[in-house]
């Protein structure tokens, strides 16, 4: 158990440690590189990597010495709080509803699987089908519980920000492909856009 | 005198028609942003950003400075009423408003809180103006190795004062860093973190990690966390009532502290709203007259944290239009917005560009102004729409995200740049890493890189330099006394707290 909690607060500065060591070797194969008396595009790079290599070290060191409370108040914010006696309100403040909050990052996956089906599917659903069927998704994953006025909003929001791409922000927006290319050209005609 | 005049020319240009029109929709977004469940102030400026790149530079700015004047007290409401900080500034503000407002007194609770921010925002405001001169000709005095150091002390302030975890603030801010080397070099043009993947030769927009850490990151969190609507009941009865002037003259003090905390706390880069409204109630409770009473509901318990935050804005603006070093997350993003009419903030554009400068100093004075007037007027749709349903809220959301991802270079590809920072954002805040540190990372990194190779091609590669000449080795020296202060300061503070528990 304790081995699994170690690994647990570890683990975000081994991947970190990992992500920095693999990033110096790829500054390694740089064309051209730093020399003495000349310095190359990689020492800049290499320069913050040992910045990033030496503080997911120092983090991981940390993490394995003390288990310290997971407390991301500034330190600015905890001497203020506690020297004028709120210490534990600032702490539930500023937590606010989350303090509550019984944490399912189900949710939160899906919201990512989400956005990144919108990402996938909006070459080939086109943008207004795309854009509706997110809204609706994250509406519904973020706990809106009524599916027809959800709906509804989708459809109206999906409609609106294709009007702003359009016709305010003059973006070229995906078609999509057969029948779904079909339905956006025909919006684009009813507003005009060729 | 000139700084009057100039003054004057930008209460001028602020005050034309379309810019006015910017200042107003501003401030009614900043004020809606603090108080719509699921959005920040710093997430509401960035979602603003993309709507900024067709405008011209000036109603750009007026748009976002209004935004980040009127979100540092729209939050204040909802404290007061209901003790829901809409925004963390708001923490403070509520152990004395909201037990004022629950002994009966909620509008006079609203009323002090809008004279602390006037107060303070206007002091703020003053000080700004006459202060930022000076500042930009030192500014404009420095070399490249003395500019290097002061954009380090901005990034090592930031780490500072970015969380409890030096580690993880150093992390995000070094991934920042990285995130802005990727493309081509800008000394060499040799190609560098690009995987042969031509999107990435072109390097990673700020603006992309911005909205996608900032906006998609905390859309995900609040999935999370699956948070529920708030019940406003009835809001007939909300109104704001101004304190008498002999109420005012006895909280002098108060404000006088509050405002000068607010403006000294904003100017450091890290230390925003939140930070100066927390540390003037520390103060209060530490030299106020009354402090002994704090936390019952007295009035010196909304003006001392409400005047900070406020004041804060005006303290930000002055490394952000001096030197180009953007002190918070909101002013980061003001910054983008100049940079992204190509415009690099500091002490050339500062006395070249005056028009700009001005014009964003007025925008404070008018939106602080601004800000009151709908504050006082509006209160009621205000809080209103704290009831609405967060989900729609964060569908939205997402949508502009995207929306300013495919604005800025018309490309769908853009989408998966975002999307993977949204994702970045999301696990920093499960993992408790500070989100701020990257994204100012990311801005000031290209800054940092090149006055760092100017240097070292300027003086034959000598990195001594940088601790031997007496300016930039000063700062330097300010570099590490900025990262060792969280873990000097942390031990002094609780080894005073036991002293003081042993003394009871």
């Amino acid at each position: 158990m304790a081995i699994l909690d170690l690994v647990r607060r570890t683990a975000p500065f081994l991947m970190v440690f990992g992500f920095g060591v693999w990033l110096w070797t790829v500054a390694n194969d740089f064309a051209i590189s730093t020399t003495l008396g000349r310095a190359g595009p990689d020492l800049w790079p290499k320069i913050v990597l040992a910045l990033l290599i030496g503080a997911a070290l120092w983090g991981m060191a940390e993490a394995a010495l003390k288990a310290r409370p997971d407390d991301d108040t500034s330190i600015l914010i905890a001497n203020a709080s506690r020297s004028a006696g709120h210490e534990e309100d600032a702490r539930q403040d500023l937590a606010g509803d989350a303090a509550d909050a019984e944490k399912r990052p189900v949710f939160a996956i899906l919201g990512i699987a989400s956005m990144l089906g919108y990402v996938i599917a909006i070459p080939y659903l086109g943008f207004t089908v795309s854009t509706f069927l997110l809204l609706l998704a994250i509406m519904l994953f973020a706990g809106y519980a009524k599916l027809l006025r959800a709906s509804l909003i989708a459809a109206v929001g999906a409609f609106v920000f294709f009007v702003v791409f359009q016709r305010i922000v003059y973006v070229s927006l995906p078609l999509g492909a057969g029948p779904f290319k079909e339905f956006t050209l025909a919006l684009m005609a009813l507003f005009g856009v060729r | 005198m000139d700084t009057l005049v100039n003054l004057i020319h930008g209460f001028g240009t602020v005050l034309q028609p379309l810019n006015l029109l910017f200042l107003v929709v501003g401030l009614v977004l900043g004020l809606l942003v603090a108080v719509l469940p699921g959005l920040t102030l710093v997430m509401g400026v960035v979602l603003a950003l993309p709507f900024t790149y067709g405008m011209g530079i000036i109603p750009a700015v007026i748009l976002l400075t209004a935004m980040y004047v009127s979100g540092t007290y729209g939050g204040a409401f909802t404290s007061i009423l209901f003790r829901i900080p809409g925004e963390p500034i708001d923490v403070p503000l509520l152990w004395d408003g909201y037990p004022m407002a629950r002994a009966g007194e909620p509008a006079l609770a609203l009323g002090w809180t809008l004279f602390a921010a006037f107060s303070g925002g206007m002091f703020a405001a003053i000080a700004m103006v006459f202060l930022s001169g000076p500042v930009a000709v030192i500014a404009l005095s420095l070399s490249t190795p003395e500019y290097f150091a002061v954009i380090l002390l901005g990034l090592s302030s930031v780490v500072a004062l970015g969380g409890n975890s030096l580690p993880k603030a150093l992390i995000s801010l070094a991934l920042g860093l990285l995130f802005s080397s990727v493309g081509t070099d800008p000394t060499y043009g040799e190609p560098r973190f690009d995987f042969g993947i031509p999107m990435l030769g072109d390097g990673i927009e700020y603006l992309l990690v911005m909205v996608g850490a900032y906006g998609l990151g905390e859309v995900l969190t609040r999935m999370e966390q699956r948070s529920t609507s708030v019940n406003v009941g009835s809001v007939g009865e909300i109104r704001t009532k101004l304190p008498s002037l002999k109420a005012v003259a006895q909280t002098k003090m108060s404000l006088f502290r509050g405002s000068i905390v607010g403006f000294l706390v904003g100017v450091i880069p890290g230390a925003g709203a939140t930070i100066a409204s927390f540390v003037s109630y520390g103060l209060e409770s530490q030299y106020g007259k009354r402090r002994r009473d704090l936390g019952t509901g007295i009035p010196e318990g909304i003006v001392a944290p409400q005047s900070a935050a406020t004041a804060s804005v005006g303290g930000a603006m002055v490394p952000l239009l001096t030197m180009g070093i953007p002190g918070s997350g909101a002013t980061a993003i003001i910054m983008a917005a100049f940079m992204l009419q190509g415009i690099q903030p500091g002490p050339h554009v500062f006395f070249k560009s005056g028009d700009i400068v001005y014009a964003v100093f007025a925008s404070v004075f008018l939106g602080v102004i601004g800000m009151c007037l709908i504050g006082y007027f509006a209160i009621k749709l205000l809080v209103r729409v704290l009831a609405f349903p967060e989900a729609i809220t964060s569908a939205f959301v997402v949508m502009f995200c995207f929306m300013g991802a495919m604005a800025s270079r018309s490309t769908v590809g853009d989408l998966w740049v975002i999307v993977s920072f949204g994702i970045l954002g999301y696990l920093f805040e499960r993992f408790r890493f500070p989100i701020a540190p990257m994204v100012l990372g990311s801005i000031l990194g290209p800054l940092a890189e090149t006055s760092f190779m100017t240097t070292m091609i300027s003086f034959s590669n000598d990195w001594t330099v940088f601790f031997t000449r007496p300016v930039s080795g000063t700062l330097m020296a300010m570099v590490v006394l900025a990262l060792i202060y969280p873990t000097i300061s942390e031990r002094l503070s609780r080894r005073r707290q036991a002293r003081l528990e042993r003394a009871q």
